[in-house]
């Protein structure tokens, strides 16, 4: 078709709204008219201001876009008549002048208004306004240049000349000879096939994607726009989608293009394959600007146009795609056999499957986005949310990416017979969508229970735990490239993010999009490095890639079921494949990459020495228990009188984990033996810097033990004093020491503590008089407590000697254990007379005292208020804390080593720095709830 | 100010403003590094001009950058041996550590009244004669301690803040004068004045303080009960005087209302009020029950809280331009 006649075709149809024949055309049409009227009655009343507002480009905008359905070229005309229009309407509005300011201003009331409902709060909404205003592209003239590109592509492909059919050999040759080698997936076509390899003009040639849908966003590597290439029909056989044979075709199908456009003439662009989403079996032609500033140079656009095979409908029988069937045949057995079940090939089923509803899927996503004004802010917002996540369509990225989002908030809004309403609805604010979904990956546990929409009977392969969400109408599971843990990490991310969004206290706009959660180091606890090649994997061979999954699976599976609950979140990761030169073939992964597995760990179980399995009677269960340790089972009766196979680990070596411990024996039996001397275990490496750092099967305040002891005795031993004039109403920590806080669990400084006596009328009415009178109650307590116990040491100090009007003495008590090895405790007691306060705030208030008493009342009555309240209400808040969390101590501990060493102490209060280390803790948004504490340092550090 | 570089030691100036600048040789302690042997120290001197003059002004001089170490009699034999023999009658430091005891006092007017009915005891505590009016003598709260009463030192010797400022009040105007003079002269001659130091500083002093830390319980015991004993005879006549402010009504009419008069007076009325308050309160929030009753109530309420949504929205919107400017730009971490 010549350009001439679709501009021709454009003009009608924008006049006339007419439906076309095709399809997609009739679907996209469908939306015309409501836009065009809603236009019309927002024009006549000009009372929904709201909605006139950006409505003059929003009507043009998804104009636009349902003409990018049919053809790029359209789309680009389409592009600058509203670049022209949109002028006009600035003018216009320069012209209105007065009416303008007036509308701006009510809209945003309305805005606000409208917002308490639909947003989480105003300044959350202003916020996702400012950021999608920030992230979304705007379609100017840089971004022209790579559409001029797209554009001549378009009719180089169109051409390009058939290729007549031939056999494998002459189509390798015929291709050589015009530079590019075949992409073939592995394994490689057997060399003595049947069938042959032909080349035929393109039934279409579509741009799609995030570019044309507008949900593309600014980033530093650049766009990616995706160019559909939609293979002929006459090119293929029914049989095809059996054993590579589709993928075989495809490759050389993508070669002959590649080797088309290297032979252009005229135009020059950089040619290199890539995998579609790094599936080997998808190979994909990357064009990138030539870079020499002629008129076919992109440069200045940051685009990169990745040119993709999309497959005609109605070939290949639905059924046969299904998740459950085969569709990759024993070798040797060509026709299908009903002996024995076939093993099913669920994920080559779902690639094959997703390259015929390429454009099935543009068309939902269009006729989504045409229906709900919110989807397109949604779609950036799901798209900002996973990649601050790290989350990526790539297999090695996760598998669940932008277009899997945008699919899943289509999908989402589908009925779906039998299930109740759709979880999202078309009227939903951006917000509301974003979070809807995210609510709908939390609630979901897809990898244990399959979601269907729209299909009935569908049978899903029970191996694996791999999620599924089964789209019925197109008939494709759109999360196949997902893995088991890749789907554990997004579901544990939704749900965080959905429990940050429910905190009514804070906005945490910041932790759901600005800040990255993607660093391993603060997400996981313990990594494990393995090189490929210690797997027992040869990247060279023929079934490799099929064999790493498998291993990855094994990998996974293995330490969740060793691991138990040590581990809160496993998860796989190795390096993602690069682009590749068209004149290579693909190339492999190199046996000393690495496979990274990260760990993180639940500190209060992680180093857990005794695992208990079932008990000796339960035959079945005991017998897997055993073959699954090994020699490292063992029959143990425990205390309670239960006899339990169980498994043990030492302790003996201080260097070596418990976690290393399991985690190497279990992959050395399990997966390779090679594992033991390869693996690279780090795992918790700051715990060497304070004493009893490492959480070696015990709590993280054990070391404190003995002084809590200590100071329990103490109390015990002073309320029992008889004599004293007045009872003890309590006494209590005020010291780092006395809340697990203090760099060394070793003593250097007295602990101080605080006693409060019963209240007593015959407490003098003046602070000094007060503070003498504390001496005096000193002095009996200490007569009276060396009286009682020879334990004890007790000695009256002096402090504050220019204040009178402030504490002016304490109790030193050490407490000699007399023990061997049994260090001795000091204590330093003050007494809290809650009188002070009182007098303080009179003298405060006191016209008759001079300006100087009266600053000296106020720094005195802040110091009371320091040492006798404060300071007793942190250390037992901070003492509940690091019982509760395992690893605060330590976390508390290790920063204020940092502190020290970095001499920063003396200027930073030690309750500071607890209460940083403590938010980490309490508000870990974006980051989940457990970790060791290296890791809460490394937060904290970056926080300062 | 110790100054380790001989070169900047030359250049150094003779007087800055309208202080002559004295340098001081500081005494060599073993251990020190060989280019801390002849360390200086800088005294600056000049006749003391205070805002508010008293009878002492004419005859002192004003001491900035003290040394850490100085006491009354190190600057007392500093003047008597190296600079003339000018007669020192007192030094007065501006920051010790320990600070000086110091005590909350009343204004004074306020206790002008209270005539000829000083303290027995001389302000021994505090030298501030600049000050010492009629009433400074009684202390809003507790006695001044004396030496039965005062707690045991816990230092051994007062030492002074880096940089500290002293006045040095000489017998007569005459001394003062000569003193400075031969300060002058000193600068002028270059001639070298060796600086005695104090008691002991370094570890000794910390060695003593901890010592000294914990007072033997019969001599803490012993200033208790003198203490105790002073205060009860101190808070008595205070009360006579303070009883007396509180039934004469000043010049406006008011009777001054101060604290003594039944112990926890202030503190119930303040209740009494509070409870007044939420009284108020209640009977208002009563009242509230017919809101709603007129059309016209309904359509201010619902115009209030239009106009509350719209004053948040207006916050907010503020708050977020404030944090925009703030950090900029809105930025993804990457």
């Amino acid at each position: 078709m010549a350009p001439a006649t679709k501009r021709r075709k454009l003009k009608h149809e924008d006049e006339s709204s007419e439906p076309d024949g095709s399809a997609a055309d009739n679907h996209v049409d469908g939306a015309f008219p409501s836009d065009n009227d809603e236009r019309d009655v927002n024009d006549g009343s000009m009372d929904d201001l709201e909605l006139v507002s950006d409505n003059g480009s929003s009507t043009e905008a998804s104009l636009e876009e349902d003409d990018e359905d049919e053809d790029i070229e359209e789309e680009e005309e389409v592009a600058i008549e509203t670049v022209t229009k949109q002028q006009r309407v600035a003018t216009n509005a320069q012209d209105g002048g007065k009416a303008k300011p007036h509308r701006h201003s009510d809209a945003q009331l309305q805005d606000g208004t409208y917002t308490a409902e639909t947003f989480k709060s105003n300044v959350f909404k202003l916020q996702v306004d400012e950021l999608l205003d920030q992230v979304k592209l705007k379609y100017s003239k840089k971004e022209a240049s790579a559409e001029n590109a797209m554009r001549t592509l378009k009719i180089i492909i169109e051409q390009l000349p058939s290729r007549e059919p031939q056999l494998l050999a002459g189509a390798e040759t015929s291709l050589k000879a015009s530079g590019v080698a075949i992409p073939f997936p592995s394994p490689p076509p057997p060399t003595d096939v049947k069938y042959k390899f032909r080349y035929e003009r393109p039934a279409s040639i579509n741009a799609t994607g995030s570019y044309p849908l507008k949900t593309a966003t600014r980033s530093e590597e650049g766009i990616g726009i995706d160019l559909v290439v939609t293979m002929p029909k006459a090119i293929f056989q029914e049989k095809d989608y059996l054993n590579y044979r589709y993928f075989y075709k495809r490759a050389f199908y993508l070669a002959c293009l590649a080797a088309g456009i290297k032979k252009s003439k005229e135009h020059k662009f950089k040619l290199s394959f890539d995998c579609l989403n790094g599936n080997q079996l998808q190979p994909i032609l990357v064009v990138r600007p030539n870079g020499n500033g002629d008129g076919d140079d992109f440069s200045n656009s940051k685009c990169r146009i990745d040119i993709l095979l999309a497959m005609p409908e109605g070939i290949f029988p639905d059924a046969k795609l299904l998740p459950k069937a085969n569709c990759i045949r024993p070798k040797g057995d060509d026709i299908e056999s009903d002996n024995k079940p076939l093993t099913s090939t669920p994920f080559y089923n779902s690639t094959l499957r997703s390259e015929v509803t390429v454009t099935p899927y543009l068309k939902l996503l269009h006729s989504s986005a045409a229906n709900c004004d919110a989807f397109q802010d949604a779609c950036i917002l799901g798209r900002i949310w996973l990649k601050q996540r790290g989350f990526g369509s790539g297999l090695r990225k996760g598998g669940f990416g932008n277009f899997e989002w945008a699919a899943l908030m289509a999908l989402l809004m589908q009925p779906n017979p039998g299930a109740g309403a759709p979880p999202l609805s078309s009227g939903y604010s951006s917000y509301q969508l974003f979070k809807g979904t995210l609510q709908f990956l939390a609630r979901h546990d897809l990898s244990k229970k399959a979601f269907s929409l729209q299909a009935r009977d569908v049978a899903f392969p029970k191996s694996g735990l791999a999620p599924i969400f089964f789209d019925g109408p197109r008939g494709l599971n759109i999360l196949f490239k997902m893995t088991t843990w890749s789907y554990a990490q997004l579901h544990l991310e939704a749900k965080i993010s959905v429990d940050t969004l429910g905190d009514v206290l804070f906005d945490q706009f910041d932790s759901i999009f600005i800040l990255r959660t993607d660093l391993k180091r603060y997400r996981y606890d313990a990594t494990l490095e393995l090189p490929i090649g210690a797997l027992g994997l040869d990247p060279t061979q023929k079934s490799y890639e099929d064999q790493l999954a498998g291993t990855c699976q094994k990998i996974y599976t293995t330490l969740i079921r060793a691991l138990t609950d040590r581990v809160t979140a496993l998860d796989l990761s190795l390096r993602a494949h690069s682009t590749w030169s068209v004149t290579t073939s693909r190339p492999s992964d190199d046996a000393r990459d690495r496979l990274l597995i990260n760990i993180a760990t639940d500190p209060a179980n992680a180093n857990r020495t005794v695992d208990h399995g079932p008990s000796a009677e339960n035959k079945q269960e005991a017998a897997s228990f055993r073959k699954f340790w090994g020699d490292k089972s063992e029959l143990r009766r425990f205390r309670d009188g239960s006899i339990l196979e169980s498994v043990v680990w030492s302790t003996k070596d201080a260097s070596v984990s418990v976690l290393e411990h399991i985690v190497l024996y279990i992959l050395a039996k399990h997966v390779n033996d090679g594992i033991r001397e390869n693996a690279h275990f780090t795992y918790d490496s700051f715990a060497g810097v304070i004493s009893s750092g490492r959480l070696q099967g015990q709590s993280g305040v054990t070391a404190f033990a003995p002084i809590m002891a200590a100071f329990t005795q103490l109390e015990k031993d002073i309320r029992e004093l008889e004599e004293l004039p007045l009872s003890v109403r309590h006494i209590r920590g005020a010291d780092a020491q006395l809340r697990y806080t203090s760099v060394d669990a070793q003593q250097s400084t007295p602990a101080s503590i605080v006693l409060q006596l019963e209240a007593s009328a015959r407490w003098p009415d003046d602070l000094c008089a007060i503070q003498r009178t504390k001496i005096a109650f000193l002095l009996k307590l200490s007569e009276l407590l060396s009286a009682s116990h020879k334990t004890y040491k007790a000695q009256v100090g002096l402090e504050n000697p220019s204040q009178p009007s402030q504490n002016q003495a304490f109790l030193d008590i050490t407490l000699k254990t007399g023990k061997h090895g049994v260090p001795d405790y000091a204590f330093r007691l003050r007494i809290h007379h809650d009188r002070e306060a009182t007098l303080l705030e009179r003298q405060l208030k006191d016209k008759t005292l001079d300006a100087q008493s009266r600053e000296s009342a106020a720094l005195a009555l802040a110091l009371y208020s320091r040492d006798f309240l404060r300071v007793l209400s942190h250390t037992q808040t901070v003492q509940n804390l690091c019982t509760r969390h395992t690893a605060l101590s330590p976390a508390i501990r290790l920063t204020k080593r940092w502190f020290d060493s970095h001499l920063l102490s003396p200027h930073v209060a030690p309750e500071l720095i607890e209460l940083l280390v403590i938010r980490t803790f309490l508000q870990p948004h974006p980051l989940a709830r457990t970790f060791m504490c290296h890791d809460r340092l490394l937060t904290d550090a970056g926080l300062d | 100010m110790t100054s380790p570089l001989p070169k900047i030691r030359k250049s150094a100036p003779t007087s800055v403003a309208e202080f002559s600048i004295l340098p001081l040789t500081l005494p060599t302690y073993p251990g020190l590094p060989s280019s801390c042997t002849d360390a200086k120290h800088y005294l600056y001197v000049k006749a003391h001009a205070p805002a508010i003059c008293t009878e002492s002004t004419a005859r002192s001089l004003f001491l900035a950058n003290v040394p850490i170490d100085a006491s009354e009699a190190n600057l007392r034999a500093l003047f008597a041996e190296q600079l003339g023999g000018a007669r020192v009658e007192s030094v007065e430091f501006d920051a010790s550590v320990p600070a000086e005891v110091s005590h909350k006092h009343f204004k004074v007017k306020e206790v002008e009244e209270k005539d000829g009915k000083k303290d027995a005891r001389p302000d021994r505590g505090t030298k501030r004669k600049r000050e010492e009016g009629k009433g400074r003598a009684m202390v809003a709260e507790g006695v001044i301690a004396d030496g039965e009463s005062a707690l045991p030192r816990i230092w051994s010797s007062a030492a002074r803040k880096s940089g500290s400022g002293a006045v040095v009040v000489f017998l007569d105007k005459a001394s003062m004068r000569g003193a400075l003079k031969e300060v002058q002269k000193v600068v002028k001659d270059h001639a070298a004045i060796h600086w005695k130091g104090g008691e002991a500083l370094g570890v000794e002093r910390y060695r003593s303080h901890l010592s000294l830390l914990h007072p033997p319980p019969t001599l803490l015991s012993s200033t208790t009960n003198a203490y105790l004993t002073q205060f009860d005879a101190a808070a008595s006549q205070r009360n006579r005087a303070l009883a007396h402010l509180r039934s004469v009504p000043d010049e406006d009419g008011f009777v001054t209302v101060t604290r003594g008069g039944g112990r926890s007076a202030p503190a119930a009325r303040l209740e009494i009020a509070q409870q007044k308050q939420s009284e108020l309160e209640d009977r208002k929030r009563k009242k509230g029950s017919l809101d709603g009753f007129y059309r016209f109530q309904n359509r201010e309420k619902r115009k209030e809280e239009e106009g509350r949504l719209r004053k948040q929205f207006e916050k907010d919107r503020r708050r977020v331009q404030e944090m925009r400017e703030r950090r900029g730009k809105l930025r993804l971490e990457s």
